[in-house]
């Protein structure tokens, strides 16, 4: 029986607990005693909660077993802001509990017409003020967005990140914003004509720092704009100087005469790019313009680059005189003198690379004359020629001697381990 | 059977009564001995306890009280629901009750076997008290209410009148008595917690004090039958007149006069589910009391009166002397008396603040209690008068006692008065049951109550007199109750 009780009462108690929520009457009960220990806080809060529960009033409310009282909750919240000094909040629950048709038939009446009668005197109508307020809390709003669409600005940003008072105020404005909104509601709805007030010149001077920071800002958006312009404007200007400078040095060079391939080359690019600028238009960016600018500025560089390099290799070329033991070695070898030759070819006596393969050069050719003219049976001298051939090569792969100056077998000979003799030589 | 054969058979269960005793069971009632105890007089059986909530309101709503429980008097009826009061009240109670309780006297079958004849052995007591029945003060603080009671629930002391059964034939007188008497008080403290404002528990405990003083007394007179042996010697005297001056008599009182204290616990749930419907859960288990319970067998013989049948006892007759002798003994044995617990589910609804409906359901542990006995006291006979020797293979007179489910409703309507001094009066009317637990089958004491009741408030609320009336076969109770408001 013991255990069958106790689930009994936990299946009852959890059921139970779901259930749990405000009693009206005992909310009101509460605030009954609180009014009466002069706890007018506590009254009001348990009347409200009371009210939330069951707005209406009743002539007579069982309270509990055979006592029955008046369920004026209006009029004791009245009374409680009354004492609290909340006029404007008491006499709308004292309306209200008139509205409602009971009160007036209770002994409470007398004192709810005294103190609503006391506390009318004191309440201005709030609406006009509160409107105010609310108008001023919207300029304010519409001065916050202006401002943040200005600090959105790309040109401003470098800009604001310096400007310290201008995100505090900002950062102020935003925050005060919503804080005005709601204490304006509740002093609306406490009809505190002096919070409301409050609030209304709190906005109003927000709202004017606000828009002067904008201002401010606007000025500065101007100023860096037009400066930007400016700046493009002087860069166009400059481009299309530089880009004529660079045409007039690209027509005189292609004006001039290629002397090799490479300036050929160059001044054909040239000309391409003077074609290039024949058809800008007039309202070719400025990039652009520097672009093409730079492209021929290069290109002429290329071109003179490559004139230049010409004439120094001709000049080069003209300056260059074969060692004296090597014109030896050539004049014995075209005199016919291919011992002599043989003896004076000593390619270890050259310093210089091609003077030293010229050297090789020759004694080959004239070991090879040698072998000719032996009935070419000597394969020692065949080795020999074949030596300094192998020499050679290994100094300069690319080498190839002069056709018309050595014997067409010693040429073939001499490629047959090589690439096919040009007309270049040595 | 004849004369002598009697004698001896009848002297024989005599000598074995005492011990016999012992095995003599008792029949049930709200309070009685709950062992198989020989020595408890029939009647203890008999105590009426109010086993209501306590209080006129409660009374007119039929005792459906539990899920009501709103008032000074909730210790009692639903601890939890005292969390409802929210001012200190004061409650006093009064109760007259009238009680006409017919009770089966199993005394009256010894002449049974013997004669073939037995009185009719339904006996009554009736008795009339009035005493104050509950008083209480309640205090709340915050989430909890505690309180402190006193309550009445027995007060009763009744002596229901002498049967005596004369048999004509063997001269005989069977005389049977019974006295019941008892006082159930207690002292109680209460505390309660609201959980929350639809859910609230409570606890009482109560110290019990029992007072009882009851007998049942069966005496057999002339049994040994020396009228007609002294007839023989002088039959010029008739065995009528020698019975007159003999005085042969066997007496067995099974008598308790003791009292004892015993600690009772109720625990309660009240749940508001709504703000029109409460439901209530209590359970109370009942005071279990240790009692004394004395049985004396007395035997006396001698002569008494005077003329010339008195001469003759006097001088005796075939060596039968019946000089005075008188012989007791007395055995003592402890007993045990149970309240049975109680289990109640509870509802009660308002359709609207000033109209109540409340029901209760109550399983009642008689069950749990003794079975009512099955043998009178005198010769252990058989209570349905099943001949002595023979087996009692059928009680056709005793019935068990088994766990009884009741239920109580009630209503009350709330009228408003527009006076300075009352603000409302209320009428209320309720009902209960109440289930034959009288352990025999020659009565049937199940019973439906119908109850009354109004109410007056007064001095701004803070008075509240209710008065309220039970009526049924066996008691009717009229409760006064005033309850103040702080």
């Amino acid at each position: 029986m013991k255990r069958r009780l106790s689930t009994l009462l936990a299946l009852a108690l959890l059921t139970a607990a779901p259930l749990a929520s405000a009693d009206f009457k005992r909310d009101y009960q509460e605030a009954l005693e609180a009014i009466e220990d002069g706890d007018y806080g506590t009254a009001r809060e348990s009347l409200e909660a009371a009210i939330a529960d069951e707005p209406g009033a009743k002539d007579k409310m069982r309270s509990y077993g055979m006592r029955f009282i008046p369920y004026v909750p209006h009029f004791y919240l009245g009374e409680a802001l009354y004492n609290l000094g909340d006029c404007a909040g008491a006499v709308a629950a004292y309306d209200e509990a008139m509205s409602q048709g009971i009160i007036q038939g209770l002994d409470e009446f007398p004192a709810l017409q005294q103190n609503r009668d006391a506390c009318q005197a004191s309440v201005v109508d709030v609406s006009a003020i509160a409107d105010n307020a609310s108008s001023a809390i919207d300029a304010l709003e519409v001065a916050v967005r202006d401002l943040n669409a200005l600090k959105d600005e790309p040109i401003l940003a470098s800009e604001w990140d310096s400007q310290a008072a201008w995100s505090g105020t900002l950062a102020e404005a935003e925050a005060a914003l919503g804080s005005l909104r709601s204490q304006l509601d509740a002093a609306v709805e406490a009809r505190d004509a002096e919070t409301i007030e409050n609030i209304d010149a709190q906005a109003m001077a927000l709202s004017d720092r606000v828009q002067q920071t904008s201002g401010a800002a606007s000025q500065r958006v101007a100023g860096l704009r037009a400066e930007e312009q400016r700046r493009v404007a002087q860069a166009a200007e400059r481009a299309r100087t530089q880009l004529a400078s660079a045409v007039q040095s690209a027509r005189s060079a292609a004006s001039q005469s290629p002397p090799d391939a490479a300036s050929r080359q160059a001044q054909n690019e040239l000309n391409a790019l003077i074609a290039r600028f024949q058809q800008l238009g007039s309202n070719a960016s400025t990039a652009a313009i520097n672009q093409l600018s730079r492209e021929l500025t290069g290109k002429v560089r290329e071109f003179r680059t490559a004139v230049q390099t010409h004439e120094n290799r001709e000049r080069a070329i003209a300056a260059r005189t074969p060692p004296a033991e090597l014109k030896r070695i050539a004049e014995a070898y075209f005199a016919g003198q291919y011992d002599s030759a043989v003896q004076l070819a000593n390619p270890a006596a050259f310093s210089d690379e091609r003077a030293r393969i010229q050297a090789l050069l020759f004694r080959a050719a004239s070991r090879f004359k040698q072998y000719t003219l032996g009935g070419a049976e000597s394969t020692q001298l065949m080795s020999q020629v074949q030596a300094d051939i192998s020499s050679i090569k290994q100094l300069d792969r690319q080498f190839t001697p002069f056709v018309s100056a050595f014997p067409p077998k010693f040429t073939e000979l001499f490629n047959a381990s090589g690439r096919t003799a040009s007309t270049a030589g040595g | 059977m004849t004369c002598l054969n009697r004698v001896a058979l009848a002297l024989i269960a005599l000598a074995m009564a005492v011990p016999a005793l012992a095995q003599v069971e008792l029949p049930p009632s709200p309070v009685r001995p709950d062992n198989v105890n020989p020595t408890a007089p029939t009647s203890v059986s008999g105590i009426p306890i109010d086993q209501l909530p306590p209080g006129a309101r409660a009374l007119g709503l039929g005792g459906a009280f539990s899920a009501v429980a709103d008032d000074a008097t909730a210790a009692e009826a639903n601890p939890a629901g005292q969390v409802q009061l929210l001012e200190p009240e004061f409650s006093l109670h009064l109760r007259h009750s009238d009680n006409d309780l017919d009770f089966y006297d199993a005394e009256q079958r010894n002449p049974l076997p013997f004669t073939g004849q037995a009185p009719n052995p339904i006996n009554n007591f009736s008795d009339s008290s009035t005493n104050v029945s509950f008083a209480s003060f309640v205090y709340p603080i915050d989430n909890f209410v505690v309180s402190a009671f006193y309550t009445n629930n027995a007060d009763l002391s009744a002596l229901a009148a002498p049967t005596t059964f004369a048999d004509e034939i063997f001269v005989d007188t069977y005389t049977s008595r019974q006295q019941l008497g008892g006082e159930l008080d207690g002292y109680g403290l209460s505390v309660a917690y609201r959980i929350n404002d639809r859910l609230s528990i409570g606890f009482t405990a109560k110290r019990n004090e029992i007072s009882l003083s009851s007998f049942d007394q069966t005496q057999i007179d002339n049994f040994r039958d020396f009228e007609f042996i002294f007839n023989q010697a002088r039959p010029d005297i008739s065995a009528e007149e020698f019975a007159s001056v003999i005085n042969d008599s066997f007496l067995i009182d099974s008598q308790i006069e003791d009292d004892d204290s015993a600690m009772s616990y109720s625990m309660g749930l009240l749940m508001k589910p709504t703000d029109k419907w409460s439901l209530a859960l209590t359970y109370r288990i009942g005071a279990e009391f240790d009692i004394v319970s004395d049985a004396v067998f007395t035997q006396s013989i001698g002569c008494v009166g005077s003329g010339q049948a008195r001469d003759v006892c006097d001088l005796g007759f075939r060596g039968i002397d019946l000089d005075p002798f008188n012989s007791t003994q007395i055995t003592s044995l402890p007993a045990n008396v149970r309240v049975p617990d109680v289990l109640t589910f509870g509802a009660a609804w308002r359709p609207s603040d000033t109209l109540l409906f409340s029901l209760d359901i109550n399983k009642t542990s008689y069950g749990d209690l003794a079975q009512p006995r099955s043998r009178t006291l005198g010769f252990e006979f058989p209570v349905d008068g099943t001949p002595f020797g023979d087996p009692p293979t059928t009680i056709l007179d005793v019935e068990p006692i088994e766990d009884e489910w009741t239920i109580n409703f009630g209503a009350e309507k709330v009228f408003f008065l527009d006076s300075d001094l009352f603000n409302l009066f209320t009428v209320r009317a309720g009902a209960f049951t109440d289930e034959d637990r009288d352990g025999t089958t020659l009565l049937d004491t199940d019973d439906t109550h119908i109850t009354a009741g109004l109410g007056l408030v007064l001095l701004d609320y803070k008075l509240q007199i209710d008065v309220a009336a039970d009526f049924s076969d066996r008691t009717d109770n009229i409760v006064l109750s005033a309850i103040y408001k702080f």
